[in-house]
């Protein structure tokens, strides 16, 4: 019968309970909680490496909105079809994003870059003081699905802001209210 | 400190408080408090108003064991569970709307009119449905003030309880049917007659011309009665003038304001445009205007009254013969002087004042007052409260007293632009009921009314809703009035439907809708054209329109004509509907000059009776600051609104005087058996400093019995009290229970402990000293002072115009998505509310003198909150602002305990869970939703600032001033709130910021507030006023 009470086997347990602790926290690995890399699959496969890279179509001709609003914001599927009406037309991926224009219906794409609701980001604001959207979101042109290349953590926001040439607020309202 | 100012202050304190115990306070917030009553002290020492760990029956002790063992389980549990990542959907448009950009608001000018009040607003929408409603500035009426009635619409439109589709009533229960379905059931019943649509004041030119085309199709008749109208007004217009009108009011014109009863600043008419006038000669000056108040109950504008006169609301009428005697008998003035029929009418009245129980005096005074102004005065009378048995003479009264003054045609229009939108009386409802009795009417429709819900029982209304064959109602609730009918065709939200509004004669308003209609429903109107296409009955436009657009276009292509406006049709319709507004009563100045002076008919006022007043006890009713007519008693924001003057939330109660209280033997919240009217209904008793002895006053709007899951089983209805329309000087017996209710008031929480807070002063004593009565310290600091290289955000408060009306505390709400708790959290003093309006009472308790202050976050220099907090969640920022970050915060609420201006609120609960679709739409995406656990408070709102920053930025400017204004400043009719940055020296707010009439409050704790308040001035004689400061 173990003895609870005996040093030996106290001091045992801790060890034990110390020593799972750090594997969890080893497999789990810092950054706990941000996604970099993250790369979740998409309903249609929509290839950036193809459209903002081999064909060059620059990234504000879908994500119009992104010097308008905080949002850079997913291109309507009328945006799609724009091209797609009489491009490739006949794949069945293409069939099925125009079905789903024809039905009134939408797309669901998964999201990538997920901030939290106490987090306000503005895209427009960053576009207009010339950032480039590869700064923030890695290079797109060679990605064949989407992946986050950034923390999005708070640190690393902040580290590009306090930097004295950015000239860029840090008050804790800047973002969060 | 000032030791001149010292002097005076003392002097004026030693005048005020001669007769009064010295060790009482001057200025108060509850009996409790001025009485140091042993609750009082209890609540106040207490160091939190409820504990975390309180369990029912107040021990801590077992609970807070209960929750470490919780917490520690809690911990276990987190450690566990895995890290997982989120995963969250964008949905694109299939075709992109082009006017729509995702993150963009867009704003549209709308209206809002119900029972005659039209209110002129701006929808701001982000990606197509409504978010917050503003006042529009270029509606003449109501500016960019804007109701607290008003402003929760937004969420009524959200209201999950509203009917999702037309309906059968079987039993007194709902079968969901379609429109084809409705309409087979409807059509063969209107071809044979007999058709009655009773509605509320319908203010819009385009559907009262529809109704008049269906019934050339259809036999029959449009009644119009509302549960609060203008009846009252309109027949003592008539008996005085013989025109039926309601004038148009000019409080900006006036010097000297009497109103017998008429709550102009919180519930009668129009009380946004009324305050916006009397606020424009109320800022001080030589030129202040002068408000005197006769009144049983206290109302929003007795508390902001100069002079405050409390009679029996019988007595009203005597009030008013009081003054006329005084001033035609007795100084002899005016074209009526010598008039016998005149005199003999009035001498009835030679004891007026010492009926009334008032010093002569005063009479005198007030007499004097008025007849000096001549031509620049005004007097009002009017609402639920005034309207006893002598309603029509006491209008008829006031009327004469207004020719006797001239003030015809200068300080009130009934000729020129007279207000048009209010047609309904009981007059018509009772004759509606008389012929629904005798089976004369087939089929009654009815629309925007509840009568089953605001007509007393007495007034026979269900019963005669029985011998009605087709009963249809096309309410958007399945409310008192659906149950008893056969059909319910739900009408459109107003958000929802197209519409124009009349309000002032040439005074339109387009009502535009901002959502598509949420549901199944469909407006009254395209009901209207659907019978008449169906039954191919009525004129041809009626029958012809494929929508009601086609007919509203149709009806103004019409009337644009007719009112001469120049212009194609396509450029006039796209500019009614950007500006929102056409107005043809400011046409060669018609609106801002003198009216023709109308002949007062001085047969209907010799024929007045002195009215009897020998009842102990008279019930009065009336109308409340945010319910209004019970039609809004399902939206929790206003039913959580404090009351402006009572502080009461989520409950029906019995005004008393304190005395009565004593005479009675009741305490606060004990609760009585009331019998008026011939009916007895139970309410608890609430003590009111200022109400009149013989007066017991309750509000209506409550005791909704199918509102819905808000409204539903809130208070009494009181209505049932009003039989035979007498709302006031009801006979009342009462009977004292043993039974107690705790009733919620918001304003024993948070005290302040007596120290300067509220500071008022005289005019007199204004113009000699702008400091008058502030107590300024000489502070020393250990803190280094904080740069302000940019902006610097800071707000004024104007306590001389503030009206306490409350409009600003919903403004905050909508805009800042702060959630609503109910009467249990209210009860333990956990309101959200991020401004809350202080009132303070000062002097005697039977009659005191009202101060209103609105408190929001200081945003202090020296903020004691950021000093404690141990996770710098909250922190100071670079220009000024006291930043709250929610997702830093641990919940310990050191900030909140080391607040002194009790501003910071915690969410003990996830209380935005509670919402119901779709009510979670008219939360605000630019603001953060608050979970369980986080500490909140007034942001300056801040999402504003980033947005006009945004704009100045685009420009490649700084934000200038008026650019940024706050959501409680825009609401507010009176401009009390002034808004902005104080490094840009020619700003307004910096301007004011140095006005000697501004101060701040505690300002002895240094702790530097960014909010100032500016002394409330009183245009009398004397004020009460507690001087250096209690410390």
């Amino acid at each position: 019968m173990l003895n609870l009470k005996s040093p030996i086997v106290k001091l045992v347990l801790t060890l034990i309970t110390v020593g799972v602790v750090a594997g969890v926290a080893y497999i789990m690995k810092p950054p706990i909680g941000y996604n970099n890399g993250y790369q979740p699959e998409q309903p249609i496969p929509y290839d950036h490496s193809l459209h903002a890279g081999k064909y060059q179509i620059p990234c504000q001709y879908c994500h119009s909105n992104v010097e308008k609003s905080r949002h850079a914001t997913v291109p309507s599927l009328n945006v799609c079809l724009n091209c797609h009406n009489n491009v490739a037309a006949d794949r069945p991926l293409i069939k099925r994003l125009k079905a789903a224009h024809q039905a009134g219906e939408s797309i669901p794409w998964v999201k990538v870059h997920l901030l939290p609701d106490y987090v306000k980001f503005n895209h427009k604001r960053h576009i207009q003081k010339g950032v480039q959207c590869t700064t923030c979101h890695g290079p797109i042109e060679e990605m064949k699905e989407v992946y986050q290349y950034s923390s999005l953590s708070m640190g690393w926001c902040i580290e590009c802001h306090r930097r004295p040439e950015h000239n860029a607020p840090i008050s804790c309202d800047t973002c969060h209210y | 400190m000032n030791s001149n100012s010292g002097e005076t202050m003392s002097s004026e304190v030693m005048k005020n408080k001669s007769g009064t115990d010295s060790t009482q306070k001057v200025f108060w917030k509850s009996l409790e408090e001025k009485n140091h009553s042993e609750e009082f002290k209890k609540v106040a020492e207490r160091e939190f108003l409820s504990s975390p760990f309180a369990t029912e029956d107040g021990n801590d002790e077992v609970a807070r064991r209960d929750f470490l063992k919780l917490m520690g389980a809690s911990i276990a549990l987190a450690s566990t569970a895995c890290v997982r990542k989120p995963v969250d959907r964008i949905v694109p448009y299939a075709e992109h709307p082009p006017e729509i950009t995702p993150g963009v608001a867009n704003y549209y000018a709308s209206s809002w009119a119900y029972a005659g009040q039209v209110t002129g607003l701006i929808v701001k929408t982000r990606e197509g449905r409504p978010i917050k409603l503003e006042g529009n500035p270029g509606f003449p009426v109501n500016k960019n003030g804007l109701s607290a009635a008003a402003q929760a619409q937004i969420l009524s439109l959200y209201d999950p309880d509203r009917l999702q589709s037309p309906v059968k009533v079987e039993n007194g229960s709902a079968q969901k049917i379609t429109w084809d379905q409705l309409d087979e059931a409807v059509t063969p019943e209107l071809k044979k007659g007999s058709v009655v649509l009773l509605s509320s004041s319908l203010s819009s030119p385009s559907t009262k011309q529809l109704i008049g085309d269906f019934f050339q199709g259809f036999k029959g008749k449009h009644v119009v009665w509302d549960a609060i109208g203008a009846d009252d007004v309109i027949e003592g217009q008539k008996a005085s003038y013989g025109n039926s009108i309601v004038p148009r009011y000019r409080f900006d014109r006036a010097k000297m304001i009497v109103s017998f009863g008429a709550d102009f600043l919180g519930s009668w008419l129009s009380p946004a445009e009324f305050s916006s006038q009397f606020a424009q000669n109320r800022k001080p000056s030589s030129e202040m205007n002068k408000l005197v108040v006769f009144e049983s109950m206290m109302s929003l504008t007795g508390a902001n009254s100069d002079t405050r006169i409390q009679v029996k609301p019988s007595q009203t009428l005597t009030a008013v013969m009081a003054i006329l005697h005084e001033l035609i008998v007795t100084q002899k003035a005016s074209r009526y002087a010598g008039d016998g029929a005149i005199q003999k009418t009035l001498s009835q009245f030679s004891n007026a004042a010492a009926d009334l129980g008032v010093d002569s005096a005063l009479i005198s005074q007030i007499a004097k007052d008025l007849w000096a102004n001549k031509g620049q005065s005004l007097a009002v009378a009017g609402g639920l409260n005034t309207r006893t048995k002598d309603s029509l003479s006491l209008q008829v009264a006031v009327n004469f007293l207004n020719s006797v003054l001239e003030n015809d045609g200068k300080t009130l229009d009934g000729s020129s632009v007279p207000v048009v939108s209010y047609e309904g009386s009981y007059a018509a409802i009772e004759s509606l009921i008389a012929e629904m009795n005798r089976g004369d009417v087939h089929t009654l429709i009815i629309h925007r009314a509840n009568p089953v819900y605001a007509l007393a029982d007495s007034f026979g209304f269900k019963e005669a809703l029985k011998k009605v064959k087709l009963v249809i109602y096309t309410g958007g609730h399945f409310d008192e009035t659906a149950k008893l009918a056969h059909y319910v065709a739900p009408d459109h939200h107003h958000l929802e439907n197209w519409g124009d509004n009349e309000s002032q004669e040439g005074v339109y308003a387009i009502q535009q809708p901002t959502v598509r209609p949420l549901y199944d429903t469909r407006s009254l109107e395209l009901t209207f054209i659907s019978w008449a296409y169906q039954l191919d009955a009525g004129p041809a436009r009626l029958r012809e329109p494929d929508s009601w657009l086609q007919y509203l276009q149709t009806n103004w292509r019409d009337l644009k004509n007719k009112l001469g406006l120049a212009g194609d049709f396509e450029s006039f319709w796209t500019n009614f509907l950007r500006t929102g507004v056409v107005d043809t009563s400011s046409r060669n100045g018609k609106r801002s000059s003198n009216a023709p002076e109308r002949k007062f008919l001085v047969n209907a006022f010799t024929s007045i009776q002195k009215p009897k007043s020998d009842t102990a006890l008279e019930l009065v009713l009336y109308t409340s600051v945010g319910l209004g007519d019970g039609s809004n008693s399902n939206n929790s924001w206003l039913q959580e609104l404090p009351d402006p003057i009572t502080k009461i939330v989520w409950d029906s109660y019995v005004s008393i005087a304190p005395q009565t209280a004593k005479t009675l033997g009741v305490k606060e919240g004990q609760v009585i058996e009331i019998t008026a009217g011939g009916v007895t209904l139970k309410l608890p008793v609430h003590i009111q400093p200022g109400c009149h002895p013989g007066a017991l006053a309750v509000a209506v709007g409550l005791g909704r019995t199918d509102a819905g899951s808000v409204g539903s089983g809130v208070g009494v209805n009181a209505f049932q009290f009003a039989s035979n329309a007498v709302f006031a000087g009801i006979d009342a017996k009462v009977n004292v229970t043993s039974e107690k209710i705790e009733l919620a008031n918001t304003q024993g929480h948070h005290s302040m402990e007596g120290r300067q807070i509220v500071v008022q002063a005289t005019l007199k004593d204004y113009l000699k000293k702008p400091d008058a009565n502030i107590h300024k310290h000489k502070m020393l600091s250990l803190w280094p002072k904080h740069e302000y290289k940019g902006y610097r955000w800071a707000m004024v408060i104007d306590q001389s115009v503030c009206t306490g009306c409350s409009a600003c505390v919903v403004a905050c709400q909508s805009e800042n998505n702060v959630p609503v708790v109910g009467k249990k959290h209210i009860l333990d003093g956990r309101e959200m509310h991020w401004i809350r309006i202080d009132r303070y009472y000062v002097g005697d308790e039977s009659n005191p003198e009202t101060v209103f202050q609105p408190m929001l976050c200081q945003h202090c220099e020296n903020a004691p909150c950021e000093t404690v907090c141990p996770v710098l969640a909250t922190t100071h920022s670079d220009e000024g602002l006291n930043q709250m970050t929610y997702n830093r915060c641990v919940g310990t609420r050191y900030c909140a305990n080391n607040c002194p201006y009790k501003v910071r609120r915690f969410n003990w609960f996830n209380y935005t869970t509670t919402l119901k679709k779709p009510e979670v739409y008219a939360l605000n995406p630019d603001v953060t939703v608050r979970s369980r656990g986080v500490m909140e408070k007034c942001t300056f709102c801040v999402q504003r600032i980033h947005d006009a920053k945004g704009v100045a930025k685009d420009k490649g400017i700084t934000v200038k001033d008026g650019d940024v204004k706050t959501a409680c400043q825009e609401s507010c009719p009176t401009n009390a709130i002034i808004f902005g940055n104080v490094n840009d020296k020619g700003a307004l707010v910096a301007k004011t910021f140095d006005d000697p009439r501004a101060y701040s409050v505690l300002e002895e704790f240094n702790a530097v507030p960014m909010v100032k308040y500016q002394t409330k001035i009183r245009n009398s004689d004397a004020v009460q006023s507690d001087g250096k400061g209690a410390h």
